[in-house]
């Protein structure tokens, strides 16, 4: 069975697929310090407060969120500001990204569909994304989100939000840079816009699962002090 | 000089340029691979990709022979598992995401992966085709999905996998369950003109099945624009809770 | 609707428990502290692994003195650090770099890294010492 005939063979794209991971290219001491050269997003008043008071409760010990202890969907950018690889499977028409963690696989189409208007959009945690090819960089454009979630630099998701993306090869395939520029007029006050490079996986990479049991006790748990013996 | 003798250098000359050609196409496509290029177009061999659903005459799964412990079961063992994972949102694994229809299967353009999606919320099938062996099994993780890796054997796909846990919806079509013991080995082939697939399971464990078991599906391609849904999964929905693990036709809230 | 808004009053509780099982407010992530013992218990597991080591009287820091449990990352955050459910068995001699409590008081840390008997460091995650890159040749 032949690939659409709409593409010449003489076409070429790059091969952007394999496992690929974030590093920490700067020492951040910690996980948060990997994402504090992050530019921060600019985001309305009413978001700022409610960071604050997330933190605050954070801070006065409410240690596992209740989308932790349930083992809600993680949606999407979760997984690109992970510890965790995922996997791209690249084909003719159709690019997906594939996590490790309690979630769905990202589907980017690249037959040259549009987005569903709005009557038809079925929202997503991933959104409805598409892509093409720029040369050598792909372009992918996502809308229909239908969860709330936070992105690096401090922004948010939410049902108008828009997204671009653009993935490109560097430093001789071994990287992968993912430009994300997100907007959204409810939440941002001008688009927000960053960079988060990926690291290609040693050959022979296989996936883990990230299995989350909320009907595990220590799903609600962090650290127990031992008995002192 | 003969005409024999004259259209055997004309051969041998056509030859020695056909292969100075493939010389070069040799070439070019491996400097395409060193530069992370892909080339579109004709595939060079079968080509799974695509969405494709389960329709009502998609099953052929006669009763599987089962060990006599497994025959002997109380039905409720197994039923009870599976709904437990059902409303605690556990991954659901393989074989219950095969058949969630569409399923959703990626080839690699480079040939060394195909990644099926299902719309469940459940990591994807990743078949390794670049040639690996298994997993090493004493430091790998068993998993709802195993570890699968598969090659062609002419026009179909065979995909070998174990490495499996015991999470998530074990049950098999036929009879018997998944376990970390259990052997599976998938074939795929596209059939009728390239518009249908036909996966055949076969599963081995000898705890299970008193000889391996086998069935097939033959799923349908999907029409052009289809996507697949997500299915999201709340354990934390109270009435969902009580609607799976509670007896049929109860109260609702 | 009521689904989505505990979805939505679960990730407005701050941007590092979406990027983490729990916050990591209880920790003094600035401060490192070397805990050096033997392993009672190594569960490999999710939300996360736990090392529970124990400092025997006489080490060199005598606020690690106790049993501890060191909190790791999930098994496959730590799988692709070089972790696996063989790394460690009860009765191993440990040594781990951590994040201990701010409370000053429960015995528990968390995991930074672990260094090996030949000094390879095995990292909880990602993140690498200030200054230090876990990317490029040579990186650990």
């Amino acid at each position: 069975m032949a690939l659409s005939q709409t593409a010449t063979s003489s076409t070429k794209v790059p091969d952007i697929s394999g496992f690929w991971e974030r590093k920490d290219e700067f020492g951040g001491g910690s996980f948060g310090g990997t994402l504090e050269r992050i530019p921060k997003a600019s985001i309305k008043p009413e978001y700022i407060e409610a960071a604050k008071r997330a933190a605050a409760a954070a801070a006065r010990g409410e240690v596992v969120s209740f989308g932790s202890k349930w083992c809600l969907t993680n949606s999407y950018p979760f997984f690109m500001q992970h510890s965790a690889a995922w996997d791209i499977a690249q084909s003719q028409d159709e690019i997906i990204q594939a996590p490790e963690v309690h979630t769905f696989a990202r589907h980017i189409y690249l037959d040259g569909r549009k987005h569903p208007d709005a009557e038809h959009l079925q929202r997503s945690v991933n959104g409805h994304a598409i892509g093409h090819w720029e040369g050598d960089t792909l372009v992918v454009d996502t809308i229909g989100f239908s969860n709330t979630g936070g992105t690096p630099g401090g922004g948010r998701v939410g049902p108008g939000t828009h997204l671009v993306e653009r993935f490109k090869l560097v430093d001789g395939g071994k990287t992968l840079s993912v430009t994300s520029t997100w907007d959204d007029p409810a939440i941002y006050l001008k688009p927000h816009t960053y960079e988060m490079t990926y690291h290609k996986s040693e050959p022979g990479t296989y996936a883990f699962e990230e299995y989350c049991h909320a009907d595990d006790e220590a799903q609600g748990g962090s650290v127990v002090p031992p008995p002192q013996k | 000089m003969s005409i024999l003798k004259k259209e055997e250098i004309v051969k041998r000359t056509f030859r020695a340029f056909g292969i100075r050609v493939l010389g070069i196409v040799a070439a070019v496509a491996s400097l395409m691979t060193t530069q992370n290029a892909l080339a579109l177009g004709a595939a060079a061999g079968p080509n799974l990709s695509g969405l494709w659903e389960l329709r009502f005459d998609s099953a052929n799964v006669p009763p599987a022979s089962l060990a006599s412990a497994m025959a002997t079961e109380d039905p409720s063992v197994q039923y009870q598992h599976d709904m437990n994972a059902i409303r605690w949102c556990h991954f659901m694994g393989v074989p219950y995401v095969m058949g969630v229809s569409p399923i959703d299967i990626v080839q690699n353009l480079n040939g060394k992966e195909v990644l099926i999606t299902t719309p469940v919320r459940n990591p994807s099938r990743h078949i390794y085709t670049d040639g690996r062996q298994h997993a090493n099994p004493e430091t790998f993780d068993p998993v709802s999905g195993g570890n699968s890796i598969g090659h062609w054997e002419g026009e179909t796909l065979v995909v070998d996998t174990v490495g499996f846990s015991g999470e998530g919806v074990t049950r098999i079509p036929g009879g018997g369950r998944r376990t970390p013991d259990s052997h599976l080995v998938e074939r795929f082939r596209l059939v009728d003109g390239g518009n249908r697939l036909s996966v055949t399971f076969t599963w081995e464990d000898a705890k299970v099945f008193q000889k391996p078991h086998t069935y097939e599906f033959r799923y349908y391609r999907a029409p052009k624009g289809t996507e697949q849904r997500e299915y999201d999964c709340n354990a934390s929905d109270e009435a969902r809770a009580k609607y799976l693990l509670g007896a049929p036709g109860g109260a609702s809230k | 609707m009521k689904a989505k808004l505990i979805v939505i009053a679960s990730f407005l509780l701050g941007a590092i428990p979406l990027l983490a099982h729990h916050s990591f407010a209880m920790f003094e992530l600035t401060k490192d502290v070397t805990y050096e013992g033997t392993v009672v218990e190594y569960r490999w597991e999710n939300p996360h692994t736990h090392i529970i080591v124990k400092v025997d009287p006489g080490a060199a820091d005598p606020s690690t003195v106790g049993t501890w449990d060191i909190e790791g990352g999930a098994t496959n955050i730590m799988g692709r650090q070089g972790w696996t459910r063989a790394t460690y068995k009860a009765g191993d001699h440990i040594k781990v770099v951590a994040h201990p409590m701010k409370d000053g008081v429960t015995k528990g840390a968390s995991l930074f890294y672990a260094v090996m008997p030949d000094g390879k460091r095995l990292f909880h995650d990602i993140a690498r010492p200030k200054g230090e890159s876990g990317a490029g040749a040579g990186a650990q």
